[in-house]
């Protein structure tokens, strides 16, 4: 199908989903949020630079159509899925044909219905494949060839960040796509980060690994968005990826076979690098200015994926993400699919599992380390059982704090949670586990030291650390005086109408529009 | 002098002031209006049409919150209204307000208010803010007889009005902040620092509304703390001149836009509240100071022309009077945890209005291993108000709250820096919990490095100055526009160019 010829609304009033990240940044330079930069930019720091401005002054989203040094004619598109500064789902709500004005509460309604909907991929043959238009084996193989980009000055190398990791489970015909960078090391061998506790370091780490046979993957870079945002998701062991991102964009996705191995992948995407991770070997990875803000260190020994084969459309585009520029008051890629993908699918994960929560947020200002969840309680003991439950069944090794407010607290809104925080969350009784030193972490981190962290094999730090949560509902402690006449919803509605007819702007104050 | 005139036209000349010409009543729909604006951070709120005499306006000491990138300040408005500027830097106003503390200026005299005409108190259309379901007094500055407000000392005989000869003498007079409501055609209920509310009956007491900023400040900055400070005449004359006009009562700001004389009553007006206490929720400042409340008749009401009436929507979220308390209360500790250890080792601190001032912010050097303890556990002992205290790094810059509220989360080691008190502390007054005054612990979180860390341990952060050699970061600035963007320095967190939040 032509991306480009569809324009028909979609059943839950959007239009049509992108189906390439080309046909997604179209939809972007339709709108005038794309800025195409025909300027010869380098990889080496430059193209990363111009886009960590963009980050940080919510500018448009830029596409290097001509980047030097590269023998192959790629292209570089810096954190295409940043969303918008006070509204991060927009940008994912167009690229899934979703209306981008939808309020917050909205948008997690429609893609929670999405992903409850899976629909089952097609397989195509490669000739209909847009990724297999160039098709390097062999001697051929050279990651080199490509313009990787070089992202910040003390980065232990280039990466590719932006891709969607294929791998397949040695025992089952399950299939695990996730989100783990890699470190180019020369033409054929880039460095993984792989950490023990999440799926596909798990099945390398303790199938693979242990039986000393190598991993086929296939790192897809440039799929169309509901794979990628899919990829970042905690879809659960055993269940079709695939399907998920065939809900989330309403169609089937169109997945081909790899060239040097069974595995499928998007056929949607720009390039695709196939070949194994090996057991017993390593390499340096790192050190990376990190989702968390830092530049993380130091350089650890990560798995090594040896390339045997690199297909790639025309002119292929090669997404990145400037980690660290994701935090506080700028946005991403990574900060931007925390809020608008993973925020849906764990709010959707734990109604699955029995917990009536009203949302599942990360924390603005920093993605992956702290959630808030809105929720009634209803019996004692229910906040820490959830927390528990999230603890130990999510493989939370990246996430440290989750924040409890009530079921009418907007998680989207800092300053509700904030508030919430402040006003609710008794030092003498909210706080838990904090101190209790006995929880796995990964090394991304810049609280543990060089020796808490260690080097050891499976990634994981070498020191445990706490995973706190903290009860910020109001537990009925909410008087603070009589019930405001003015809250309520006429009223409320009256003021807001005076004051749009007076000119006055108003912002929400937060991101729930 | 700044009266209150001159602050809104300072307000409006920065395009930081709205009129809504449409009929907002008093009554029902102007708290709402002010309530909506707040929390949407929105400009002030001239409401030209409110069915009473009196212009009401919101959001006079308010503004945005820090939760985002904006145009303007929290504190541009308070800045605006001392003198620093609108435009004024955070450390400016904190820097202002702290050393006006010690007052050291003597107010002119005026030999009467401004506020000439006479009025009825039911005519003026004062809100109905904060959940009251009475006419509510939100931001008021009352003067009595200084010599009838001690410190729980004065007897029954205490003077109950400033003799003639004193009453532009600014030591004759106490300034308060108050709060009140009003119940039939004179009745008042009004909250007050608790010296205040044991004048005895009898007692005259003039309410200033409208009063000019400085003097709103400098009534509230007298009773916060228990550290010496001038007078709050002369606190409000450092900030700003504010000068003094007579009535029974003693010294006002002669500027005001309405007076409200009053005598105090021995028994609570007819329809107020069985609590004994004012209708609507309390104004930030009563958590912070030990209150009682004043029955007063109200005998005679003056007005300027065509008088301006701020209000705030007490209780709400980024209400006028959580900034005014925020600034105020920030600018004493700062002030007092920069004078204690022969260094000032505060670069900033702040309980943002976002977090309803249950939390203390303090960028800080941590001078030796343990120091983070003694500076949060100074800031417990001086305040009240907060039972949170966050300590981040010096160079955070006060208006990127964003990277201060991600420090919190990814600096501090969750096992080792939340450091929790023994349960004995006294209860905080902002939280919602423990209002019965129940003892409990309270926590600091140290998301500054660690002194004892060697220097290779200390992570850089990404910003775009630490990250590009100065000649990528040179070429992007210069090119920025040329290679097709659109957002200039306006748009980064810090306005420092870079939205880096610091190197």
């Amino acid at each position: 199908m032509t991306p480009d010829s569809r324009g028909a609304p979609a059943s839950d009033g959007g239009t049509a989903p992108a189906d390439s990240l080309r046909s997604y940044l179209r939809q972007l330079a339709a709108v005038g949020e794309l800025n195409r930069i025909d300027a010869e930019v380098s990889w080496n720091l430059e193209a990363s630079a111009v886009t960590m401005l963009a980050n940080n002054r919510d500018d448009r989203v830029p596409v290097f159509e001509s980047v030097g040094d590269s023998p192959v004619p790629a292209r570089l598109v810096g954190d295409p899925y940043r969303g918008s500064r006070g509204r991060p789902w927009d940008r994912p709500a167009r690229a899934l044909g979703l209306p981008p004005d939808l309020s917050g509460d909205d948008y997690y309604r429609a893609v929670m219905d999405r992903l409850r909907n899976p629909i089952d991929p097609i397989r195509v043959d490669a000739d209909a494949a847009p990724c297999k238009a160039e098709i390097r084996r062999g001697d051929d193989v050279d990651l080199l060839s490509l313009p990787w980009p070089y992202i910040h000055a003390a980065d232990g190398g280039r990466y590719s960040n932006l891709h969607t990791m294929v791998a397949p489970d040695p025992d089952s015909s399950w299939t695990d796509w996730s989100a783990h960078r890699a470190m180019i090391q020369d033409g054929d061998r880039a460095s993984v980060l792989l950490l023990a506790g999440e799926q596909t370091p798990n099945l390398f780490y303790y199938r693979y690994e242990r039986r000393e046979e190598p991993m086929p993957v296939a790192l897809a870079v440039g799929v169309e968005p509901a794979a990628q945002f899919t990829a970042s998701m905690w879809i659960p062991t055993g269940s079709d990826e695939a399907a998920f991102a065939g809900g989330l964009k309403r169609e089937p996705i169109e997945l081909v076979e790899c060239e040097t191995s069974d595995l499928d992948v998007p056929a949607s995407a720009e390039l695709v690098v196939e070949g194994r991770i090996l057991p017993g070997e390593r390499l340096d990875e790192g050190p990376f200015g990190d989702y968390f803000g830092y530049m993380h260190g130091p350089r650890r020994s990560m798995p090594v994926l040896e390339v045997d084969a690199i297909t790639h459309r025309e002119e292929p585009l090669l997404p990145f993400c400037v980690e660290g520029s994701g935090v506080g008051y700028s946005s991403n890629t990574t900060s931007t699919t925390e809020v608008a993908c993973i925020g849906p699918d764990a709010t959707l994960g734990l109604r699955a599992a029995g917990y009536d929560v009203e949302k599942c947020v990360p924390w603005r200002f920093t993605p992956r380390s702290v959630y808030v969840i809105s929720t009634d309680v209803p019996r004692p003991g229910y906040l820490h059982e959830l927390a528990n439950f999230i603890f130990t069944t999510w493989g939370m090794l990246h996430v440290d704090f989750f924040v409890f407010v009530d079921g009418d607290v907007d998680p989207l809104s800092t300053r509700e949670v904030l508030e919430a925080l402040a006003l609710h969350a008794d030092p003498d009784s909210d706080f838990h586990q904090f101190g209790a030193e006995t929880m796995p972490k990964v090394p991304l981190n810049i609280y543990q030291t060089p020796e808490e962290k260690g080097d050891v094999e499976t990634g994981t730090s070498k020191s445990k650390t706490a995973k706190a949560y903290i009860d910020a509902t109001a537990d009925g402690d909410g008087s603070s005086g009589p019930a405001d006449p003015a809250v309520t919803d006429d009223r409320r509605e009256r003021a807001r109408s005076i004051l749009a007819e007076a000119g006055v702007d108003l912002d929400p104050g937060g991101a729930g529009g | 002098m700044t009266d209150l005139r001159t602050h809104l036209g300072r307000l409006a000349d920065a395009d930081d002031l709205v009129t809504v010409d449409e009929r907002v009543h008093w009554a029902d729909t102007a708290a709402a209006v002010a309530r909506e604006a707040a929390r949407g951070n929105a400009p002030a709120i001239r409401l030209s049409d409110t069915g009473g005499r009196a212009t009401l306006v919101a959001g006079a000491f308010g503004g945005p919150d820090r939760l985002a990138v904006r145009a303007r300040e929290p504190w541009a408005r308070i800045g605006a209204a001392v003198g620093a500027g609108h435009d004024a830097g955070y450390l400016d106003v904190l820097d202002g307000l702290a050393a006006a503390r010690r007052g050291g200026s003597v107010p002119e005299r005026a030999d009467a208010p401004a506020a000439t005409a006479e009025a009825d108190l039911r005519s003026l259309g004062l809100p109905a803010a904060g959940g009251a379901d009475a006419p509510a007094i939100t931001l008021g500055v009352a003067a009595l007889p200084a010599a009838a407000v001690g410190d729980g000392a004065v007897g029954a005989d205490a003077p109950t009005r400033v003799p003639d000869g004193d009453r532009t003498a600014p030591e004759a007079a106490a300034w308060v902040p108050v709060r009140g409501s009003v119940h039939g055609s004179d009745g008042l209920a009004l909250s007050v620092p608790a010296p205040a509310g044991r004048v005895p009956a009898g007692t005259r007491v003039t309410v200033a509304l409208g009063a000019p900023p400085a003097a709103l400040l400098g009534a509230t900055m007298r009773w916060l703390g228990e550290s010496h400070t001038a007078g709050a005449p002369a606190i409000a004359d450092a900030l700003r001149p504010v000068p003094i006009a007579p009535t029974p009562a003693g010294a006002v700001p002669a500027g005001s836009e309405v007076l409200v004389e009053a005598t105090v009553s021995p028994t609570p007006p007819s329809g107020s509240t069985a609590a004994g206490r004012p209708a609507g929720r309390p104004a930030a400042w009563e958590r912070a100071v030990p209150t009682a409340t004043l029955d007063a008749r109200a005998t005679r009401v003056r007005v300027r022309e065509d008088p301006l009436i701020p209000f705030s929507p007490t209780g709400a979220a980024m209400a006028d009077d959580r900034h005014l308390l925020s600034v105020a209360e920030s600018a004493r500790l700062y002030g007092r945890v920069n004078n204690y250890w022969g260094v000032s080792p505060a670069e900033w601190l702040a309980l943002p209005v976002e977090a309803g001032l249950g939390i203390c912010l303090v960028a800080a050097d941590v001078l030796y291993a343990g120091f983070e303890w003694q500076l949060a556990n100074t800031l417990f002992s001086f305040s009240h108000l907060f039972d949170k205290v966050v300590i981040v790094e010096a160079e955070t810059p006060p208006m990127d709250l964003g990277r201060a509220f991600d420090d919190l989360w990814v600096k501090a080691h969750p096992a080792n820096d939340w450091e929790f008190s023994d349960p004995e502390a006294p209860a905080a007054r902002a939280p919602r919990y423990r209002q019965d005054g129940t003892t409990g612990a309270n926590v600091y979180v140290d998301a500054a490095w660690d002194p004892q860390w060697d220097e290779e341990y200390i992570a850089p952060r990404v910003t775009f100055d630490a990250t590009y050699p100065e000649e990528v970061r040179e070429a992007v600035r210069d090119e920025w526009h040329d290679l097709g963007f659109d957002h200039g320095p306006e748009y980064d967190p810090t306005r420092r160019g870079d939205g880096g939040g610091g190197a």
